[in-house]
């Protein structure tokens, strides 16, 4: 299973090039069952990395670009009149994908990102009364831009509480970049097939969520999460579903290292990605906040 | 070879100290050497000045150990052998440079610490030795420890030193007190206000020193003057009176006086053999004979401070022919003037009794003065000069007496020793000073024996009482002689109260420190226990020194008193601790594997171990995976692999 995992990753690395630690993160947070906001400018590779991710896991791949007249329905579907059979026929919206691509979330209106993030959660669609069941396994993977933020709408904190984990891409090296530009890339990423099937991915989700996490582990995950509750260092603290997807995150990263049990390097590795976007309201990719948290608060032995 | 240097400072300033501290007993040449060579150490570690090479550092050695031939000479062998460690320690200092060299340098700098006590052992010596040794235990940790900060070094030696010293004291109380195995030979440096021979015509015989010179605990009921007799003077050479060679002989038998007192003293350190006691007495010390003239002579003195007990006897009162025509024995052709005032007072008088107070009342009705500083009386015939002149302290006076009665055919001889001396604050004992030495007569009547005469007490009756300190009229002259001091400044009430307090501090620790002897120790053995054996001290001392050790464990369990439920985690923190040895410190939010990597760097031979360890405790602390009895003995092999086992 492990073996699989890492030629995925070995894959990935060579159509990303020079951001092993973001491909991790997604493919932990797939792993997660959690879905991913990637938060950076235009053009750093967001669309190529959900791309590469569904095709190397065999998923169907759906991109939404999410604009200002765009309304739920466009990405839910809607029932429509079929007039040869005369009757209603639902016709699904892009959501039912495996992978959904929400590219500038917050350019959409709240009505439509509030339908996004419903399905997100509720794993299903209600249209007309009736609940339509998303495919497994589902996996949304937003992004926004964090500057030019004149006539967006910006998610809720209450929102963003629904992604496990937001990372930033970020501008390659120069090594990476001067190989995308030798065209290294566009050959490689043609080369990207299946490795997985989407019944292999859920047994692996399976698998993560029996990975041991031990009570010294919960103690530390508890140790964080107090801090940010009793410090005034934080303008918000992490909730207990913050607390659920570190344990998961972390869980899905032991999984990654080919481990059983976690350890508290893989809440420390998890954690600014999980935590970060639900500590502070200001859109930032630095983690400050959870890196001086990570710092600050002893593991006991 | 960062920490080199600093340990090689640090040993030089302990040479430095101890050098400067000895600096009286030394020559003034050799502690230039010293110095300089000092300097150069300093230089070396400092500056980009290098080491001498191997011919400059030979030179060097012959050059040194010449100066320390002749400014020191061999006469003095104590002096020369500490002499001898000090430079040769500071030239090795200078030339070396590997760890194991500096490493001798440093063990035998902790024998040139204890030599200080050679030569002084009050209180703040010993403060100042303790000191010395925080230093040098310091340069150690530095030496073995690389990574170690001067700070850091200095507060584990404190902690040491501080541990060491329950220790000491049970030792210092119970082991049993041996015999020197080897005696020193006796250091010539103690300054003295007493001399054998009185010769009070040179005024540099006055002593200047303020110096201690003994304690005396007395019973109440002994009331002043205090006459302390150390040397009898019975040989008058025309300008000084000396000792006769057989003032040592020792007195065959003794008989103590029923109802005598008892006094008890606590001697500074003397290079005299004669000691001061109130009347004819018995010592209780072996090494402290009586003499013929029921003085106290100690054999074999030792540069140490020391004590004893001294009780009255009975001395048989009987002049032989010898000691008559010793003690009346005059030069010829001198002093005539003085003779015939001699033979002037005789004439007039009809007994021994009657000239001596013919002789007082010539002092006090012809205006003699008191005065520490009279004038220099050179002539042959000093003692008419000084009649004539009528200035003079104790020495004139008792010259000029015995002279007088020698003169009129009495058997007389001049007695020096201390007179007076200061009560301290509670009256719990009197301190005698070396300038309260004095001098005074004794003169022969035949149904009383020798009976004390002091022209002093006619001339300035105040001088009976107190130290000579405390003498009002002759306040000025007694300043300018001992110079600037505390006790020269006691008129100012602070600094009087400072010195009778800093008298007081070092009374307690001569009195239980220093004379805490054989038999101090067997008293305070007799009190404990009833009957003493080695047996029994022996299991003393183990077991108190077991009892500190298990207390010194329980603090330290204590300290790390957060308890864990699971034993693996104490690997752990022993682990940590022995980091924080290495100058790692496991930062908070640092997990396990950093930690252990981070110290796995520190260590790379180590590595493996750490890697075991790392792993076998993942999984058990995080994996849920109870340890093996085998895995728990790997898990324990690698933390001892790492704390004990020295890389090859």
């Amino acid at each position: 299973m492990n073996q699989a995992l890492d030629q995925i990753i070995q894959q990935l690395n060579s159509v990303i090039l020079g951001k092993q630690q973001q491909i991790k993160l997604s493919l932990c947070c797939l792993l997660a069952k959690g879905h991913l906001l990637i938060e950076d400018l235009p053009g750093m590779g967001k669309t190529s990395l959900a791309h590469a991710l569904s095709n190397i896991l065999g998923l169907d791949y759906q991109r939404v670009q999410f604009t200002s007249d765009l309304l739920p329905s466009d990405i839910t579907g809607s029932t429509i009149f079929d007039p040869n059979k005369q009757t209603f026929h639902f016709h699904p919206g892009p959501l039912f994908n495996q992978v959904v691509l929400a590219d500038e979330i917050n350019r959409a209106g709240p009505k439509t990102q509030s339908a996004l993030l419903e399905a997100m959660e509720e794993q299903q669609v209600s249209i007309d009364g009736k609940s339509h069941a998303l495919p497994t396994p589902f996996f949304v993977i937003a992004t926004q831009n964090p500057m030019h933020q004149a006539g967006t709408f910006p998610l809720p904190e209450s929102q963003l509480d629904r992604f496990l984990m937001r990372i930033g891409l970020g501008y390659p090296d120069k090594e990476s970049e001067k190989a995308i530009l030798l065209g290294e890339i566009s050959a490689a990423a043609k080369k990207v097939s299946a490795l997985l099937t989407p019944a292999n991915l859920v047994e692996m989700q399976s698998l993560v969520n029996s990975v041991v996490l031990s009570n010294v582990v919960v103690e530390y995950i508890l140790d964080l999460v107090t801090e940010t509750r009793d410090s005034q260092d934080y303008p918000m603290a992490l909730s207990p579903r913050a607390s659920i997807a570190i344990a998961n995150a972390a869980k899905a990263w032991a999984f990654i290292h080919s481990r059983d049990y976690v350890i508290p390097d893989d809440v420390q590795a998890i954690f600014p990605s999980v935590a970060e976007h639900r500590l502070g309201i200001a859109s930032n990719t630095t983690n400050k906040l959870s890196h001086d948290l990570l710092s600050k608060v002893k593991i006991n032995p | 070879m960062f920490n080199h240097d600093k340990v090689k400072s640090l040993s030089a300033l302990i040479i430095a100290i101890v050098s400067a501290l000895l600096f009286d007993d030394l020559a003034l040449f050799f502690v230039a050497t010293v110095a300089l060579l000092i300097v150069w150490v300093f230089a070396e570690c400092y500056t980009k000045a290098s080491a001498p090479t191997m011919v400059v550092a030979n030179i060097l050695a012959i050059a040194c150990t010449l100066t320390l031939f002749l400014t020191i000479g061999i006469s003095e062998l104590v002096n020369l052998f500490v002499a001898m460690l000090l430079q040769a320690n500071c030239l090795k200092l200078l030339i070396a440079t590997k760890p194991k060299q500096i490493k001798s340098i440093v063990l035998v700098n902790f024998f040139i610490a204890c030599c200080v006590f050679l030569f002084y052992q009050s209180l703040p010596v010993t403060f100042l030795v303790l000191s010395l040794f925080l230093i040098n235990i310091t340069a150690l940790y530095l030496l073995t420890n690389r990574k170690k900060l001067v700070r850091q070094s200095s507060v584990r030696a404190f902690k040491l030193l501080a541990l060491s010293l329950p220790i000491t004291c049970v030792l210092f109380l119970f082991l049993p007190k041996l015999p020197a195995f080897w005696r020193m030979p006796s250091l010539s440096s103690a300054q003295v206000g007493l001399s054998e021979s009185v010769n009070p015509f040179n005024i540099s015989d006055l002593t200047k020193s303020d110096k201690l010179a003994f304690r005396a605990l007395l019973p109440s009921n002994y009331q002043a003057p205090y006459y302390w007799r150390a040397m009898v003077h019975e040989e008058f050479d025309g300008k000084s009176w000396n000792i006769a060679k057989s003032a040592d002989n020792i007195l065959p038998f003794t008989q103590i006086k029923e109802y005598g007192n008892t006094i008890k003293i606590y001697h500074e350190q003397s290079s005299l053999k004669w000691l001061p006691s109130l009347f004819y007495s018995k010592a209780n010390a072996a090494n402290i004979v009586t003499t013929e003239n029921g003085n106290l002579y100690r054999v074999n003195p030792n540069n140490q401070k020391f004590s004893y007990e001294f009780t009255e006897i009975e001395l048989s009162q009987q002049l032989t022919n010898n000691q008559r025509v010793r003690n009346t024995r005059l030069p010829t052709e001198i002093n005539m003037a003085s003779i015939s005032l001699a033979n002037q007072l005789k004439a007039q008088a009809n007994s021994t009794e009657m000239f001596i107070n013919l002789l007082a009342r010539y002092y006090s009705d012809n205006g003699f003065i008191y005065t520490l500083k009279p004038p220099i009386y050179d002539d042959k015939n000093a003692i008419d000069q000084f009649i004539s002149g009528k200035e003079g302290f104790c020495g004139h006076y008792a010259s000029t007496s015995a002279f007088i009665f020698r003169a009129a055919g009495i058997p007389a001889r001049v007695v020096s020793g201390y007179l007076g001396g200061e009560f301290s604050e509670n009256n719990e004992y009197l301190s005698v000073y070396q300038y309260d030495a004095h001098a005074w007569t004794e003169v022969w009547l035949e149904n009383r024996g020798w009976v004390k005469f002091d022209a002093t007490a006619y001339v300035e009756p105040d001088r009976l009482n107190g130290s000579l300190s405390q003498l009002d009229n002759i306040r000025n002259e007694f300043e300018e002689n001992i110079g600037l001091g505390l006790t020269s400044l006691s008129q100012i009430a602070i600094f009087n109260k400072l010195r009778i307090y800093l008298e007081q501090l070092d009374y307690q620790w001569t009195a239980w420190v220093l004379g805490f002897d054989n038999t101090a120790q067997k008293k305070l053995l007799k009190e404990l226990m009833e009957d003493v054996s080695a047996l029994k001290i022996a299991i003393i001392i183990m077991s108190l020194i077991g009892l500190f050790l298990l207390t010194f464990l329980a603090l330290k369990l204590w300290q790390r008193r957060i308890r864990y439920d699971d034993p693996i985690v104490y690997y752990l923190l022993a682990l940590e601790n022995y980091a924080k040895g290495k100058g790692l410190i496991r930062k908070d939010g640092e997990t396990v594997e950093v930690f252990l990597t981070r110290l796995s760097e520190l260590i790379p031979h180590h590595k493996k171990d750490l890697m075991s360890f790392l792993m076998l405790y993942s999984r058990h602390r995080y994996g849920g995976k109870t340890l093996s009895k085998a895995q728990v003995k790997v898990l324990k092999r690698n933390v001892n692999n790492i704390k004990y086992k020295r890389q090859l």
